[in-house]
Order: structure tokens, then sequence, then C-alpha cells
């Protein structure tokens, strides 16, 4: 529909690209600044071709293509980038770092720890997560399979919404 | 939005914004966020939540500090252990001791076990029975059923209802003929959050029960265990579950603790009566279908095979007679623990004990997450009490673990529509339609749902589309009735009436024939209404229906009330008590009118520190209060109360007297907006109450009359008279109505 000129389908549909690329680009470089200039770029390609391709695959899969080929050419040129301009890099990335919010920090610590009675099965997952472990390795130190891990972390997702929402479990 | 699609999918989203998804997996994960709405809005919404999880400092201490105050704990089992074997071999008469060591390390291993359970879900569907494909017996189905329940015992597994699975099936179209293969059912369960399938078949009954079985893992599809079992001479379907269930727990990879702890036999919590259990499960089936008759009777059947059987009087508690929650209270030793709690929950609800009865669902919904049941009575518990956000909540979840539930769909368009949200009530029943399109009652539903909004023509379609599908669904029949009552189209309505009138059931045709009583009533022909009434009690007592008598000495006692001859209806309204269950606001009310007020207050003080926390009774106890009020000409009083009482549970005898008192106390915007809301409900209740209804039409044409709004008041002198036309002529309002319309219409 967004290709036969429909603009309200045109609008929806880069929206939902542009929330979803933003969350996959953060995903890859907490920097928020980098991360919407990645996600610019990228929809400025789409938008730009999509009328015109022949889609081979899906436009979803088409558009997640064009989103990787960015974010590899980001990574590629950042390096270069931060190798020429040391100083400048590290102003740059220091002035658009994510700042923690306090008062969510502290509903954080409170729900996790509400959580925390019902077991310590998830904490001990994002623990692992943080010493960069993946869910492969994961298993194996914690002698499960990878449905147990998603499933754990799903519902103590589950609970910490319900407790940030609602302020109990 | 109601959940992802692929529920895989919607797990792996804390793993996602943690980072710990392998590549492949997080790019499959990607470009499905990109055509989910659902799974997109879940990320976007929890993302700033994620980012401080994962790089927050202070979010990742806390972490820290989770992980290492378990690990204190996991020790403190550790070191239990260590003197729990030094102490075996030294001391065997000291079993006191080892008993005391032991109760602490259970005591702390159950948050561990649970929180094992909460991960190891188990789905169960019903066994093919190869040796009769056509399970005449339910075999298959029975066997299901008896495991769900003996695994359900288990603290470290969490089993899955076959019922929840069914549903999904059932709505993909599949007749109860086609047998699904595994794939499907794989499919099934793990949208529904299982980490293993059991499936079954049954290869011969005779001479001898066989039957094999085998757990597949959701994951990988890989058969993990298989079981197989022959019975003997002395077998029963009881005694191989019961073997079944100790093979399944050796072959799922749990912790050990499922192997060593204790196990009943399934019969002593169930039934050893394989009759009993297959009427039981017939009488499931009709009671989530709101097939109530049909219910009755099955577990009426169960009863005949074993008068022990606690659940089948649980439910007969629910849908017959109060009374039968006594057998299942005393046989409840005989229920598995999950029953054992409903059945508590039941009880503290009779003993009018709210904290219990909700502390009691707590710990079950604690026990077993998944227990959608559990979780839709804690959601009427908050319904009742008009805490509808929070009842709303409830049926969400309920709608998370199990996306198919009609029950939810149903109870979440009731909740909003209380909250005056019909738009989203609409929908819900709509999902509810989508579900069970061949059932009557989601289509009842929403011609309520449309009559409680004033859309009487609307409401109307959708009870005869509920007739369509079952001509003789009752509650369908007398709302369709009560409808062509409010239409003024009473031949339609004595046609729905008749039909119950002649139905299978005592309580439906007791029924039928006392809403025939109301076609006259609410015509204001009261002596004929009192002879069919009387006619109708009649037909009771020769067909033994005695039990059906309460509600006709209630309306016999609002006829005499309304004729000012308070003598007759105390006189009814005391004959009605003992069916009532106690007094209640008509009884107070009627005391009042007949001079009895000091007695009624006395009465009622006394009652007021002894009656339950329950929605319905302190409503009713503000209701009486106000209602004493108002007769002792006391309005400020009266409203006080009676906004109490609405306050609660918004009814429609509350709204009567409450805009009433408004009048007299010449509040009357505030009287208006009542008389009007109430009359844009279409409900049986008003019509259960006869003429209160169609004076309310007079009441508010009064209220109009003196806020100067003369058209107004016009229109509802002449509703009233028009309705009335044909009315006994003694009744005084219609007097004074003729006199205040040909007053006003000559004003011009």
């Amino acid at each position: 529909m967004a290709r036969t000129g429909d603009k309200m389908a045109r609008e929806k549909l880069f929206q939902h690209l542009s929330d979803s690329f933003l969350i996959f680009a953060q995903h890859n470089t907490w920097n928020k600044s980098d991360a919407e200039e990645i996600v610019q770029d990228t929809l400025m390609t789409i938008t730009s071709k999509y009328r015109e391709i022949e889609f081979e695959i899906s436009f979803s899969a088409w558009a997640y293509q064009v989103l990787e080929n960015k974010l590899k050419s980001f990574f590629r040129t950042k390096t270069g980038r931060a190798n020429k301009d040391k100083l400048l890099s590290d102003k740059l990335e220091a002035s658009a770092m994510w700042i923690p919010d306090p008062s969510l920090q502290r509903k954080l610590r409170n729900c996790l720890q509400i959580i925390g009675k019902y077991g310590n099965q998830y904490a001990r997952v994002i623990n692992f997560s943080y010493l960069g472990f993946e869910t492969g390795e994961i298993c194996r130190k914690l002698n499960t399979t990878p449905s147990n891990i998603y499933n754990i972390l799903s519902r103590a997702r589950r609970m910490l919404r319900h407790c940030l929402d609602k302020g109990e479990i | 939005m109601s959940g992802c699609k692929d529920r895989r999918f919607e797990k792996m989203l804390f793993a996602y914004e943690i980072g710990i998804l392998p590549e492949d997996e997080k790019r499959e994960l990607e470009l499905h966020v990109l055509e989910c709405e659902f799974c997109l809005g879940e990320l976007k919404q929890f993302k700033e939540a994620a980012l401080h999880i994962r790089h927050d400092e202070n979010t990742r201490q806390t972490i820290r500090e989770i992980v290492d105050s378990n690990a204190d704990g996991q020790s403190a089992v550790i070191r239990t252990r260590r003197l729990w074997s030094t102490i075996v071999p030294m001391a065997a008469a000291a079993a006191v001791i080892i008993m005391l060591v032991l109760q602490p390390w259970q005591i702390e291993i159950r948050p561990r076990q649970e929180a094992a359970a909460a991960e190891n879900r188990l789905a169960i569907i019903d066994f093919v029975n190869y040796a009769d494909p056509a399970d005449s017996q339910q075999l298959g189905k029975i066997i299901a059923n008896l495991l769900i329940t003996d695994l359900s015992e288990s603290h470290f597994v969490q089993v899955i209802s076959g019922q929840r699975l069914s549903d999904q099936y059932e709505q993909v179209e599949y007749a109860e003929s086609i047998k699904i293969d595994d794939k499907l059912a794989i499919e099934n369960a793990k949208k529904a959050g299982a980490s293993w399938i059991l499936t079954g078949s049954i290869l011969r009954t005779s001479p001898q029960l066989e039957i094999t079985s085998r757990i597949i893992d959701i994951a990988s599809g890989d058969i993990i265990g298989s079981q197989s079992l022959s019975g003997d001479s002395a077998s029963t379907i009881f005694s191989m579950v019961d073997q079944l269930t100790t093979a399944v727990k050796s072959d799922l990879p749990v912790p050990d603790g499922a192997r060593f702890e204790a196990d009943r036999l399934i019969a002593d919590f169930t039934t050893h009566s394989a009759e009993a259990y297959r009427y039981y499960l017939d009488g499931l089936d009709y009671y989530r279908k709101h097939l109530n008759t049909n219910a009755r009777r099955s577990f009426e059947q169960v009863l005949e095979y074993d008068s022990t059987f606690a659940m089948a009087y649980y439910y007969l508690t629910l849908i017959k007679d109060a009374s039968m929650l006594d057998g299942a209270v005393k046989y409840m030793h005989k229920a598995s623990e999950k029953d054992g709690y409903y059945i508590r929950a039941l009880q503290a609800s009779r003993d009018h004990n709210r904290e219990l009865r909700e502390s009691i669902l707590g710990q079950l919904i604690d026990r077993y997450p998944d227990e959608t049941y559990a979780l839709q009575l804690m959601g009427n518990l908050k319904f009742g009490w008009g805490q509808y956000d929070e009842a709303i909540d409830y049926y969400e979840r309920i709608l998370a673990i199990d996306p198919k539930n009609k029950e939810a769909y149903n109870l979440l368009a009731y909740s909003y529509s209380n909250q005056g949200r019909l738009d989203e009530a609409i929908k819900a029943n709509d999902k509810y339609r989508s579900i069970a399109p061949n059932e009557p009652n989601p289509y009842d539903s929403r011609g309520e749902l449309f009559a409680r909004h004033g859309m009487l023509d609307s409401s109307i379609a959708a009870y005869q589309k509920a007739l369509e599908i079952k001509p003789d669904f009752p509650p369908s029949l007398e709302n369709l009735g009560v409808n062509h009552i409010f239409k003024g189209e009473y031949d339609e309505a004595a046609e729905y009436f008749h039909k119950m009138a002649s139905a299978e059931s005592p309580s439906v045709r007791s029924q039928g024939r006392y809403y025939l009583a109301l076609i006259p009533l609410n015509q204001g022909k009261i002596k004929k209404s009192l002879e069919v009434i009387d006619d109708c009690m009649a037909a009771d007592r020769l067909e033994g229906a005695e039990a059906e008598q309460g509600y006709k000495h209630v309306i016999k006692g609002v006829i005499y009330d309304g004729m000012n001859k308070t003598d007759a209806a105390l006189s009814e309204i005391r004959q009605s008590l003992p069916y009532a269950g106690g007094k209640n606001h008509l009884y107070y009310w009627i005391m009042a009118r007949s001079g009895n007020s000091e007695e009624a207050r006395k009465d009622l003080k006394r009652n007021r520190d002894t009656l339950e926390v329950s929605p319905g009774v302190m409503a009713d106890y503000y209701l009486a209060a106000g209602a004493v009020d108002f007769a002792d000409g006391l309005y400020d009083d009266a409203i006080a109360n009676l906004e109490k009482a609405e306050e609660i549970s918004r009814s429609f005898p509350a709204d009567y007297l409450l805009g009433q008192a408004y009048l007299k106390a010449e509040r009357l915007e505030d009287a208006i907006r009542v008389f009007e809301k109430r009359l844009s409900i279409y409900e049986s209740y008003r019509v259960c109450r006869g003429t209160w209804s169609v004076k309310m039409h007079y009441y508010l044409g009064l209220a109009y009359e003196g806020a100067k709004r003369f058209d107004d008041a016009i229109t509802q002198y002449e509703k009233f008279l028009q309705i009335w036309q044909n009315a006994d002529s003694e009744i005084e309002e219609l007097h004074d109505s003729r006199v205040r319309l040909a007053r006003l219409k000559s004003i011009g």
C-alpha cells in the first residue's frame, strides 16, 4: 500500500520502522545520537529506493538488511575516526552518553529485590550477561535449556513490568 | 492487543534486551519485531528499564546483591543437609530430631521448588485411543485429566491444562473426531509456554488396558522419555495413572526432589469410580460453556456413582444450591491440593470472610501461577467490589497466559461496561464471539451489554442470535421477554416466557411462569398479576419446586406495598426470608412502612457489626438503612446511606429510592440524573420490581416539573400513562399524573 502512494500507510510503515530501528541500533550502540544518526541514514536509503526495488525477500527483510549494512559501515567509520581524532571522538561520545534516571533506578532496585524474593534465577542469568556470556554458555553453567532461560527471563520481565507500573507484584 | 502471535518471540524479549541472544536468534527476533506491533510496543515500553538493567552500574549492583544474598541461603541448606546426614546413622530412635531438621530443610527449599516448577511446564493432551477410535468411553480424556491432576500435585512441575490446549484446537476448526498430530500439538503447547509436551496412546482396552506415552522437548522436538504400561487383572485406570505419573517424573529433567516428594494415589484425591470421573469431565465441559442445566445433571450423576466426590459438590454449590458446599468441605481431604484451595476459598465466601478468601486465592495463584480459574475468581472478587481496574488487570493476566480464554473476555466486557466503556466492552465481546462462535453465551452477553447502555434493538438482535444457536437457552429467553416488555410488546414477551415455562428444568419452568405474571404487573394490572402469581405458586407446589417460592413472595410483598397494604406486604416478605438466606432491604423497607421502623433500626444496628464485608451484603445494608430513613421521612440521612449503597453496587432499588429521596429533598437535578440513568438501563431487575420500574417515569416527570422542564415532564407523564393505560384504576400515581399532565398542557 505504501508503494502505491497511500500516504497514511506509508507514514505508519515508516514510523514502525523508525521505532524498531532505533531500538535495534541502540542495542548495538548505547550512544543515543549515534543510533539516531544510523536510523536516519537507513530510512533515507529506504525512502529513496523502496519504490523501485524488486524485492527478492520481503520488504521487512530488505529494510533490515539496509540497517545491518549501515551499522557495519558506521562501526568501520567510527573506528577510523576515533583513530584520527580521539579527543574529539571522546567528547562527542561523552555528550551523547545515556544518563540514568535516579527515580527509575530507585524503582528498579525496589522491584528487582521484591522479585528476588520469589527466586534469584533471573538475577543469575542477568549477572552472567554482565560477564559477557551468551545463552548457550549460561545454559551450561545453570544446567538448563535455552527455552528454560527464556521462560525464566520472560516471567521476571512480566513481574518487573507489573511492579514498575503498580508498585507491587 | 492481546499478545504476540508467536509466543516464542515474546519469551525472548528480555534475553534480547539484556544482550544474551545468539546472533541468529537476535536477527530472527529483530525481523519479527519489524512485523509485530505487540513486540515493538513491549520493547518501547520497557526500553528505559532495560537500558538501566544493562548499563546502569547501580542497577547492576542490585542484581549482584540479589545473586549473592540467595547464594547464602543455598549454603545454609547444604549445611543442614550435612547435619542431617550425620544425625540419621547416629540415632534410629531420634525420629523427632530428624523431622525437626528435615522440616526447616523443606521450608527453605520450597521457594526453589516452586521457582523450578515455574519454568518446568508440561503440557498434556488427550490420549489417542487406537483400541476405540471414537473413544466412546472417553478414556483418552480421562487418562489425560487424571495425569494433569496427579502431576499438578508436584512442586517441581507446572502442568498446562489440557482444556487450554483443546480450546486452541477448537478455534482452529478441528472437529472432535479429527486427531491432532504431534506437530500441531507441539506448536500449540509452545504457544502455551510449555517446555515439554506429553502425548499418549491407548493401544488396548481388553482384556487389559495397555497405554504408551512419550515426552517431547518443545525446543528441540526430541523425545526425552517414553513410557509403556500394561495393566493386569488388578489394575484400574487410576492405578495405571499412578504408575505413569511416577514414570513421567522420572523421565522429566527436573530436580531429584520431584522423585522423592510425597505422591498420593490419584484415586484418593479424585474418585475410585471411572464413571463418576467421566461425568465429572462432562460437567466441567458444560459448566465452562455456561450450560448450567446440563452441568448440574452431570455433577448430580457424579454423586450417584461416588457420593464423596468433593469437587462435584463444589460445582453444584455454584449452580444448584449453596448447601452443597457442606459436602465439598466434608470431603475436602479427598480433593487435590489445588482443589482444596478452591473449596476453602468458597467456604470463606460463604462465611463472608473477604480477606480470607482473597488470601486463599492469592496463595493458590502463587502456587499455580498459570491457574486461570483462580485468576478469574480473584478478578471476580475485585469486580464485586466495584474495583474494575483491578478486575481488568486480572482478566488481562489470564489472557496473557491463555489468549483464547472465553470467560476472561466475557468478564472483561462486563468490567468495561460497568465503567461506561461500551466500545471496549463490545471489542472484548467480539473476541469472545470469535473464539466461541457456536455458543449462545457470547451473544447473550452482547445482548446484555447493549441493554445496559440503552440500545434495546441491538440487544434484541443479539439475544435472537443466541437463540438461533440454542433455542432453549434460558438466559436469552428471559432477556428477550424482558426487552419486549420494555418495548410494550407483551404478546412477544409472553411467547418467550411460555417457552421458559415448558423447559426441561423445573426451576426454569417456574421462572417462566413467574415472568408471565410480570407482564400484567408492568401494565399496572395489579389484581390480574396477583392471580397469576398465585397460580404460579400453586404450580410450583405441584411440581415440588418449593425452592422457587421465595421470589414470588417478594414480588407479592412489593405489590401489596404499592397498594399500601403494608400488613400483607410484611407477611409476604417474612415468608420470603427462609429462601433469601436473611433479611434484605425490602424487609426493612416494609417494616418501616408498616410502622415498625424502631424495630427495624434496632435490628439493623444489631447486625451491623456482624455483617460480612462482602459487596452484596454491605450494599444491601446501606440500602436497607436508606430505605428505613426514607420511610421515616429522613431524606438527608436516606440520601447519605443510599449513595453509599450506590457506590458499592449500582443497583436498581438503590437508584429508585435515591431518586425519590433527592426529589423529596428538592435536589431536582440529582433526581433527574439518577432516574434518567436508570431508565436508560434495560435490565430484568427492573421488570422484576414491576410497578417500581414504570413509576420511575412518573417520578422523573415530577422532577422535571419541579425543575420547570415542562416539555420533558409531559413526555414522562405521557409515557407513564401510556404504559399504564389499562392499569387498575385505583393506583394513586395514575390519578396524580393525569391531573399534572392536564395542568401542564393547559399552560401550553
